[in-house]
């Protein structure tokens, strides 16, 4: 069922993630996007429907039934609709090349390359395969410690005693997941509005996986999933024309996630110890991808990473890390556009 | 304030020190700029992750960072605001591109100057994650499990009080038991899930059985027990017989006590829940009949 689950969850977030992004940049530049900006945007998607079904239950009676039904509907409609989206496209594309005229640039998804780089001559793949072997082996190995391990950081975290909970009684938030005893004082509301407990409760019963499958092995395979895509967005937006450039990178990126295993708080630890957090989620994939996207000055889709954040884990009232780090990047990139236009002045008028 | 500068302060010596990655992380920052390697996209992230890397290093703006984060996360949670790993691995795919096209080394020497580079980065990693207690828990869930097994059997809803390691499993192992305290009577960041205070009868039954499970004996006097909350002072006695009564009045309908509990214990304990205990794994198990325990 697990695989089931993969199967069905990596090509429906694929879709709605193109279709997201044929949206956003339907006339605008579409260079610098990549198949992964695809993948990822959809996560966000996904985390946001969560969020939808989430909060919608909450307030229709508390009930994890309600929340699953929430959820297949919503994610049944937007498959539907970007389905029609993707259709649509692909018919005006195939209509426009047939016309003869240039299209809006390069389809969204879409290998950005450049067309050198597209066909690999043999050289070069002799000089990438011991990287590629490298690569591939790194991954095994952390593949293999999430699989195969049986260590988890329980310390700070009552994610799986919360989807046993709403598995057990169907209500979401009444009972204390560590006692059974329902709530007396009740729980803090920003904890309330965070969607990832609901979102498995809702997997665990649409695929009939247990709830400790689900949590401690699938979740957090996905979610290194999700940090390879995003680490490969980051490696494409730093070194757009070396692909053995960006294959280094993601070997180091790779050896850094095994190694950064010793601190709670480092990407490393919570992919192999506690993938299933959402401080894991965003440490390992909503930020690396935020800093691709603030690299490649993509603001529209950057306001979808700090979003997702706010609806997975604990922030200040919705303003979290990534907040910060846009509003760096952002306020950076009109202090530099301002004196770019002042010495464009300067130099028209000494001119 | 005093105590969030201390804190912020304290959170980057230890950060430092437990984490060998900063000074690959440092070295790489250095040698960027001293090197002036990459172009304008890796100066992008670097002048943002140098910037950051100060703030998160000097206290007065690390412990607004904290503020920011609502006080609730740790100090090394602030670091996600820097680009760690991207920042690492980016410093050394510049370095290499950089070695490789001003030296001499060229072929199969790439390859071998690549290793050495890795494994340096290697060297550097901690490979332990001892203090942040990670532990294989196959074996005890797999013993919790059994145990829970044993103790459900039959229709009625359980109300367990349970050694700690038995305690610390049972709701994500099943769904249904109602505990007498959970596991943040002894992991006191969980209380931040939950405004639910624990009265000080809880807080004795587990310093007791904590104590029993140590000392094996029905009377125990209070040392080196910490709890989520007040603590009953060091040196108080609390006795078995008040512990069980006050479990009973809490509701509970299944004792579990640990297997090195002495044998005269064990007797006294069944003389005042007249029931009879059952060996259960290593434990002592007593089901209580929650109609007869009204008139004990």
């Amino acid at each position: 069922m697990v695989a089931i689950l993969c199967a069905l969850l990596i090509p429906v977030t694929f879709l709605m993630g193109k279709a997201v992004l044929k949206i956003l940049y339907c006339t605008g530049k579409r260079e610098f996007l990549f198949r992964e900006d695809a993948f990822l945007t959809g996560v966000v998607v996904l985390i946001g429907l969560a969020e939808a079904a989430h909060l919608g239950a909450m307030a229709c009676g508390r009930s994890v039934s309600v929340a699953v039904k929430l959820l297949v509907m919503l994610t049944a409609g937007m498959v539907l609709f970007c389905a029609a989206v993707l259709t649509f496209c692909c018919f005006r594309e195939n209509r426009t090349k047939k016309d003869g005229r240039a299209g809006g640039g390069q389809p969204v998804g879409e290998d950005s390359r450049p067309a050198e780089e597209r066909t690999s001559p043999d050289s070069s793949i002799k000089r990438e395969a011991p990287v590629l072997v490298c690569l591939g082996i790194l991954a095994a190995v952390l593949v293999y410690k999430i699989l195969a391990g049986a260590s988890v950081y329980m310390d700070e975290d009552i994610t799986l005693e919360t989807v046993t909970t709403f598995l057990q009684t169907d209500r979401m938030y009444e009972i204390n997941p560590l006692t059974g005893i329902p709530y007396q004082s009740g729980l803090p509301s920003r904890l309330k509005i965070l969607c990832l407990p609901t979102f498995y409760a809702a997997l665990c019963r649409l695929f009939s996986v247990s709830a400790q499958l689900l949590v401690w092995k699938a979740v957090p395979l996905l979610v290194l999933l999700g940090a390879f895509a995003a680490y490969s967005c980051l490696a494409k937006s730093l070194f757009p024309k070396n692909r053995l450039h960006r294959e280094l990178f993601l070997l180091f990126v790779l050896l850094i996630f095994l190694l950064g295993d010793d601190m709670y708080g480092m990407e490393g630890f919570g992919l192999l110890y506690a993938g299933f957090q959402g401080t894991a989620i965003r440490s390992a994939v909503l930020l690396p991808y935020l800093f691709s996207l603030c690299i490649r000055k993509k603001w529209r889709l950057a306001l979808g990473p700090v979003l997702a954040e706010a609806c997975v884990v604990w922030t200040l009232y919705g303003l979290g890390a990534g907040v910060v780090i846009l509003g760096i990047f952002g306020v950076a990139e009109a202090v530099g556009r301002r004196s770019a236009g002042r010495k464009e002045v300067s130099k028209w008028e000494n001119s | 304030m005093g105590e969030l500068l201390g804190k912020a302060w304290r959170g980057w010596l230890e950060f430092e020190g437990a984490n060998k990655l900063t000074a690959l992380f440092l070295l790489s920052l250095f040698l960027f700029w001293i090197l002036k390697l990459g172009e304008r996209d890796h100066r992008r992230l670097f002048r943002y992750g140098s910037v950051m890397g100060i703030v998160c290093i000097c206290p007065i703006t690390a412990a607004i960072l904290l503020l920011y984060q609502t006080k609730y996360y740790d100090y090394q949670w602030i670091w996600i605001l820097v680009p760690f790993t991207a920042m690492i691995a980016c410093g050394g795919v510049l370095l290499l591109d950089r070695l490789w096209k001003e030296s001499a080394i060229a072929g199969w020497r790439k390859g071998i100057f690549l290793a050495g580079v890795l494994a340096l980065v290697l060297l550097c990693g901690g490979g332990t994650v001892s203090k942040w207690d990670v532990r294989d828990l196959r074996e005890e869930r797999e013993k919790a499990a059994r145990t829970l097994e044993a103790i459900s059997e039959g229709q009625e809803a359980i109300c367990l009080w349970a050694p700690e390691e038995i305690l610390e499993h049972a709701r994500s192992l099943d769904g249904s038991l109602t505990l007498v305290y959970g596991r943040n009577m002894w992991q006191e960041h969980l209380n931040a899930f939950s405004y639910d205070a624990y009265t000080p009868e809880q807080r004795n039954l587990y310093v007791w059985m904590s104590l029993a499970e140590e000392t094996g004996r029905l009377d125990v006097e209070v040392e080196g027990v910490e709890t989520a909350g007040e603590t009953p002072p060091e040196g108080t006695v609390i006795k078995g017989e008040d512990a069980v009564r006050d479990a009973l009045a809490l509701g509970v309908n299944r004792i579990l006590l640990p297997g090195c509990m002495e044998e005269d214990a064990i007797e006294e304990l069944e003389r005042v829940l007249q029931c009879t205990a059952e060996k259960i794994e290593e434990y002592y198990l007593f089901r209580l009949d929650p109609a007869a325990s009204q008139s004990r």
